[in-house]
């Protein structure tokens, strides 16, 4: 596993971004990473460690305390490592659960930790492998091929722990070394073992159990027992089977005798049961011959049951006539009463209807007056109101008049004040100009003052530059002495330039003389031409001074004269007028001047009174109106109540006070018109019942005819009838009446009485014949006894039957230990096969699996050779690190701890010793060239797991120099088997040897960052 | 010209626990003797000079006599150039100041390289003193990046000398380097991880004489003018053999050179003995050399430092090249080499005395295996 390239953000103290790209170390092999206490060096091996395995190296950070302490909410915690793998790039990204900020709800929100893997193809398109924190992080251990506590001992070797991989107990080395080189299946096989192991122990346990059960179940205790009570019990069987047999024999011949005895018997009873029914029936004998008789009278009576009827018949119907007739007399008795009581009624009758002509007579009067009141009812109400409004126009009118008095007042009024506005109007102007010639006067004494003034300073400033045009000339002329001294004094410096540059008979330049008898002398340095050409500027200068100030002086001058004129114009305008008074003329003005204000005010005013007055010139003419109107709506009404009031008296003459409510009347209709209806109904009801009590009384009568005369003939018929039947009654030898009626009986009944005088016959008959048959049998035998025989033959059922049972249950019993027999067969033979087995298992199980004197385990005994082998390598390195003095080895005694115990050769002491003997520094090295050796084996195992990069986080501090040196070698000898080492570290000595380092460097703010120097 | 050549003290080293300052003292009197008597014109050291980049205190104090008395006393120039195993910055300090009293010191590589001049009777001697260069450091030096190895180190840096060098004049080259055509040992720290540090003796053809530093025996690095001083004393196991010395060089006006070798004792020797534990403790007599012993016996010894170092006191260590007792048992088999029945096999002769499992045993054995093994 090659590490290509890492990003974490706010991770440890990395608050920001950091991205480390190892490529750029693959080249060297061995890199540095270095920086100040705390700094963050083994948080970088932590995000390495935690992106793989969700892991930090020391296992004592979490990984949620992995999340910056430094970074702010919104930058969040993550890990992304990219590395290499059997010519394949993988990259993990893994976040721990940290608090975030949501974007939906205030305050910080936790949000879950989530991994992804994506495998990065040669287009650097990757490809999701698996997502999910656990579901990362296993199949991360499947690519590399091992799990995050042997990574912690081998590719990554953390603070303080190195010591962990080579005191690591022998159950841990051989865990380890079984993920690397993949020894599973060893382990799974002592496993099985050890399962089959305890299986088939359970199994023989169990037929042991069943065995010892079925000992107990049959009470024997060895498998001869058994068969031997199976064959006794068998024999038995059989023996009681004959037993049995024999009884039953017996049984038949007894059953046969008792069945002859018992017929025989039998008969006997029959004979007396039939004996005793002869006797019964012999008793009834009487009665059945009375019922023969009465049978007999009852049919002869029947013969002349009809003609009895019929004179019955008639008999009943001349009874009911008579009875019909009698209560059509009643009848007849009761509807004279009613038509009697009727005629009273009917003579009340004409008076009735004079009663009922008057009432409708008073009811069409009653409905004229019920008009005649509601019209007054109207009549007044609107009368009333009619009153009302005349008042309210009355009123109204008063008003408006008042109204129009009072504003013909204002209007004349406002027409005087308009008047007096007009007359100021016209005095303005006047005054206006007024104002205007005081202001005037006003400006020009003002300006005189003005120009008095300037004349004062202009006087004063003349004066002032003369004065100083005196001094310039004064200094012009002393200047003007100056430069013509110096013009002097230059022309005798040049003379004396000439005079010194006489020679002797050579010719002066001046006037050619040869003699010089007295060359100018000077006795101070003569100015030299610049000198005097700065005089000469100066007093030109200083000219121009003075020329400027005249000039000045004129100007000024000038306009002195200007203003002298200027004010000899304005005393001419008027005459004084220097000596009025400012004051005086401010004061006229200010005085007009309000007064003007005063007037214009009154004009504005002129403008609103003209307003008004058409304001109410126009009110003037609606009020006139409007008073018109109300007068001629006054008259109106006026009239209209005049002849509503004519009208009502009408009416009041027509109908008194109560009559005048329209209600009453109304009640009083309706009370009339009932009482009409009432008696009308009355009357026709009168009518009504004396019609229909004529008409009854005739029907009546006829009816009581027909009846007497239908009576008349059935007696006739009855006096016939009657005559006959007894006639025939005699006949038949009947008494009289009584008798025959005794006599009678139904037909039903007759025949029943047949019929049981026909069975009691049948049954004698029947009985005769039985009892001679019997007695046939019977013949000059005797009634045996049976009991003695039944006796006899209980018994021997009995005995049988408890040999049958006694037979069955041996028979079960027998059947029941056959089975055991055969289950204890089966079980045997299983045990058998299962010792075998078990035996078999225990002996390679206690091979494989070690047993408590010696633990040596099949894997382990496989690894072995394997451990012995990365030892060698580790002592290799161990050798030339420790100068020569140490070896690892694996423990050869005292293996009771396991068989992958480490130990340590001294070479000084000729010894081994246990690896926690070594020092601090000497346990680095052991531990390093450990992880080295081991490394070199893993590579070198084919299809073993690539460790191909080891980071070492600390230990080399405790070395010595020369130690160090012999580390610093050998780790530099995996670069050339293509290695890539990273080792944190304090030491200088390192810093100086390893020039590719990752620098971590601390911020002023506390938060880290990386940086690659190569 | 005479010339006296040394390198390679790594002052301030530890061995085997043993502080060497003390022995290198001792040698350093030595040398200084032999400058008394060999009188060389100037004295070179090609670098390592000190063991590591921040030497002990004794280490620097140690030098810091041994230079002043040998600009003050013997008043000799003196050009040091720093090794792989120096400091350049740390060396240097100073070099500048030191230079107007003849101490050269160079420990950071110069752009422009420029020679210690010194006369002599015959003309001038042109001393190019290159320091130790790493392969970044010279390409940031120079500015280019093709230099992908210490040869392209050397031969730039010769390149630049050769275009300056007055023909004219004698040149003799310092440099501390791996050449071509020489031996390594274990003590010397390889120059650059990745074993790019062969440099061709070509390079050095048009010098009169080559120093150089770094590898610790004396020997010629290809041809007899490039020579190696070896280092000051015995700095590993497997330089016992070797025999220690300063290389003498007198230089002629036509260039060439006549080299000799003094040697140098040492107060405590490096030696192997080799014997049996028993003969060496009664025969061998005592000594406070560092001893290594090579014990021929075959068993097991108990506690044989202990009992050496009560009378070699400085004994170092102790090899064992007869040991029969085997740490690894041999007859172990290999899980990689054998199928598991094998192991099984052999692990039941290990436990039973060599008995091998009968047949049922195997055939069962291979069953569950078959089973286990689809389950996997």
């Amino acid at each position: 596993m090659k590490p290509v390239f890492l990003t974490l953000q706010a991770f440890g103290p990395f608050a920001r971004k950091e991205e480390i790209d190892f490529s750029k170390f693959i080249n060297n092999g061995i890199f540095l990473i270095h920086g100040p206490t705390g700094s963050g060096k083994s948080s970088i091996l932590d995000a390495i460690s935690y992106a793989l395995f969700s892991q930090t190296t020391g296992a004592e950070r979490t990984s949620e305390e992995m999340v910056s302490q430094f970074s702010d909410i919104e930058t969040e915690t993550f890990v992304s490592f990219q590395f290499q793998l059997k010519n394949k790039t993988y990259r993990i990204e893994r976040r721990p659960s940290q608090k975030k900020k949501s974007s939906r709800k205030e305050g910080p929100v936790e949000v879950q930790a989530k991994a992804a893997l994506f495998e990065i193809m040669s287009d650097k398109e990757e490809i999701l492998l698996a997502s999910g924190a656990k579901i990362a992080t296993e199949k991360i251990e499947s690519i590399l091929g091992f799990s995050a506590p042997q990574f912690l001992q081998t590719v990554i070797i953390p603070q303080g722990r190195f010591r962990d991989a080579l005191i690591a107990p022998s159950n841990d080395r051989e865990k380890i070394l079984q993920d690397l080189f993949g020894t599973l299946v060893y382990l799974k096989v002592q496993e099985k073992f050890k399962e089959k192991e305890k299986e088939t122990k359970l199994s023989l346990d169990n037929i042991n159990e069943f065995k010892k059960e079925l000992f107990i179940r049959t009470a024997i205790s060895s498998e001869k027992e058994l068969s031997d009570k199976c064959d006794k019990l068998t024999n038995l069987a059989k023996s009681l089977e004959e037993k049995k047999n024999k009884l039953k024999e017996e049984e038949k011949i007894i059953r046969e005798a008792l069945s002859k005895d018992e017929k025989l018997h039998s008969y006997f009873e029959e004979l007396e049961a039939l004996n005793l029914k002869f006797i019964k029936i012999k008793s009834e004998q009487k009665d059945i011959d009375n019922k023969k008789s009465l049978k007999e009278s009852a049919q002869k009576a029947l013969l002349i049951k009809d003609a009895y009827e019929n004179y019955r018949e008639i008999q009943n119907e001349i009874e009911n006539l008579t009875l019909d007739k009698e209560s059509i007399s009643l009848e007849i008795k009761k509807n004279q009463t009613i038509i009697k009581s009727l005629h009273v009624d009917i003579k009340k009758l004409p008076d009735y209807q004079i009663k009922l002509e008057n009432l409708i007579v008073t009811e069409g009067l009653l409905s004229k007056k019920i008009s005649s009141a509601e019209e007054y009812f109207k009549l007044s109400d609107n009368h009333k109101n009619q009153e009302v409004s005349l008042k309210k126009e009355r009123s109204k009118l008063l008003d408006k008049e008042k109204l129009f008095i009072s504003i013909e007042k204002n209007k004349n009024e406002i027409s005087e004040k308009l008047n007096k506005a007009k007359i100021i109007e016209a005095s303005i102007p006047s005054i206006q100009s007024e104002i205007e010639t005081e202001k005037s006067i006003l400006f020009n004494l003002n300006k005189i003052s003005d120009l008095n003034l300037r004349e004062n300073k202009l006087i004063a400033e003349i004066k002032d530059a003369e004065k100083e045009f005196n001094e310039l000339k004064n200094k012009l002329k002393k200047i003007k002495d100056k430069l013509s001294l110096k013009e002097r004094q230059w022309r005798e410096g040049q003379v004396f330039i000439l005079s010194s540059s006489l020679k002797k008979n050579e010719p002066c330049p001046v006037c050619g003389s040869k003699a010089h008898p007295a060359p100018a002398k000077a006795d101070k340095i003569p100015p030299d031409f610049i000198e005097l050409e700065k005089a000469r500027k100066e007093k030109e200068e200083f000219e121009i001074i003075c020329a400027e100030a005249k000039e000045n002086i004129e100007s000024k001058k000038n306009s002195l004269e200007s203003i002298k004129q200027a004010k000899k114009e304005i005393l001419e305008t008027r005459e004084n007028i220097d000596r009025l008074e400012k004051n005086a003329i401010l004061s006229v003005i200010h005085e007009k001047e309000k007064k003007l204000k005063e007037s214009l005010g009154k004009i504005e005013q002129i403008i609103n009174l003209q307003n008004e007055e058409k304001e109410i010139k126009r009110e003037i003419e609606i009020i006139k109106k409007e008073i018109e109107e109300l007068r001629g709506s006054v008259n109106e009404k006026n009239g209209l109540i005049k002849e509503q009031q004519a009208l009502i008296k009408k009416l009041e003459k027509e109908l008194s006070s109560q009559e005048r409510e329209p209600d009453f009347l109304k009640t009083n209709t309706i009370t009339i018109r009932e009482e009409t209806e009432s008696l009308k109904t009355k009357i026709e009801e009168i009518k009504i019942k004396k019609e229909k009590s004529e008409k009854q009384s005739i029907l009546l009568n006829e009816k009581s005819n027909a009846v007497a005369k239908n009576i008349e003939n059935k007696k006739k018929q009855y006096h016939t009838k009657e005559a006959e039947f007894l006639k025939r009654m005699k006949d038949l030898n009947f008494i009289d009446i009584n008798h025959f009626q005794k006599a009678f009986l139904k037909e039903d009944k007759i025949k029943k009485l047949n019929e049981e005088v026909a069975e009691f016959e049948k049954e004698a008959a029947a009985l005769d014949k039985q009892i001679n048959y019997v007695k046939e049998k019977i013949k000059n035998q005797k009634k045996p006894r049976l009991e003695p025989v039944k006796k006899k033959l209980n018994l021997v059922e009995n005995e049988i039957e408890q040999c049958a049972s006694r037979l069955s249950q041996m028979n079960a019993n027998i059947k029941n230990i056959k089975k055991e027999y055969d289950t204890l067969q089966d079980y045997l033979k299983k045990e058998k096969k299962l010792t075998a087995e078990y035996s078999l298992i225990k002996e390679i199980s206690d091979t494989i699996n070690g047993t408590r004197s010696d633990k040596l385990t099949l894997q382990k005994f496989a690894l072995s050779a394997l451990l012995d082998e990365i030892l060698a390598a580790a002592s290799l390195r161990l050798k030339k690190m420790s100068l020569l003095r140490y070896e690892l080895q694996r423990r050869r005694k005292n293996t009771e701890k396991g068989a992958l115990e480490l130990e340590v050769f001294d070479e000084h002491t000729g010894d081994s010793r246990r690896v926690e003997t070594l020092s601090g520094g000497e346990s680095f090295l052991a531990s390093l060239s450990l992880a080295l050796g081991l490394a070199d084996v893993v590579e070198s195992y084919e299809g073993g797991i690539q460790m191909d990069t080891i980071f070492i986080d600390e230990g080399f501090g405790a070395l010595d120099s020369q130690a160090l040196e012999e580390a610093i070698n050998a780790l530099i000898e995996l670069k050339k088997e293509g290695r890539l080492v990273g080792i944190i570290s304090h030491v200088p000595e390192l810093k100086e040897r390893i020039k590719s380092v990752l620098e971590i460097i601390v911020k002023s703010d506390n938060t880290s960052s990386a940086r690659i120097r190569a | 010209m005479r010339i006296l050549h040394t390198s390679d003290w790594h002052l301030g080293r530890i061995f085997h626990g043993h502080h060497l300052t003390d022995d290198q003292a001792c040698l350093l009197e030595q040398i200084e003797g032999i400058i008394k008597d060999f009188n060389p014109d100037v004295i070179l050291n090609c670098g390592d000079i000190f063991d590591r980049a921040m030497p002990p205190k004794e280490a620097v104090d140690l030098l810091d006599e041994h230079c002043s008395r040998i600009i003050t006393d013997y008043k000799k120039p003196y050009i040091i150039i720093a090794g792989n195993h120096d400091s350049p910055e740390r060396l240097s300090f100073g070099s500048k100041i030191l230079q107007k009293s003849s101490l050269f010191i160079k420990g950071k590589g110069e752009k422009e390289i420029s020679p210690v001049v010194l006369p002599d009777k015959d003309g001038d001697v042109c001393f190019y003193a290159l320091p130790y260069l790493d392969i970044e450091a010279c390409k940031f030096l120079y500015n280019d990046a093709k230099i992908k190895n210490h040869e392209d180190v050397i031969k730039k840096q010769v390149q630049i000398i050769e275009k300056k060098h007055p023909p004219s004049k004698r040149s003799v080259l310092l440099a501390h380097a791996f050449v071509n055509g020489s031996q390594q040992c274990e003590s010397e720290r390889p120059l650059f991880l990745g074993g790019s540090e062969m440099v061709p003796s070509s390079l050095f053809k048009n010098f009169n004489y080559t120093a150089l530093g770094h590898l610790h025996r004396n020997q010629k690095a290809g041809f007899s003018f490039a020579r190696y001083s070896g280092s000051l004393m015995k700095y590993s196991i497997s330089e016992a053999e070797h025999i220690k010395s300063v290389n003498l060089i007198e230089l002629k006006k036509d260039g060439s050179a006549i080299i000799k070798e003094e040697k140098l004792k040492p107060q405590k020797d490096l030696r192997i003995v080799r014997g049996k534990l028993e003969d060496i403790l009664k025969k061998t007599d005592k000594s406070s050399d560092y001893l290594v012993f090579e014990l021929l016996d075959e068993g097991i010894l108990y506690e044989p430092m202990k009992r050496l170092r009560e009378k070699f006191i400085n004994a170092i260590a102790v090899q064992r090249p007869n040991q029969t007792i085997n740490r690894t048992e041999t007859n172990l088999p290999d899980f990689r080499k054998s199928t598991e029945l094998e192991i099984y096999t052999a692990l039941k002769k290990h436990k039973n005395d060599g008995k091998s499992p009968n047949k049922k045993e195997l055939e069962y054995f291979q069953k569950i295996l078959n089973e286990v093994r689809l389950t996997i």
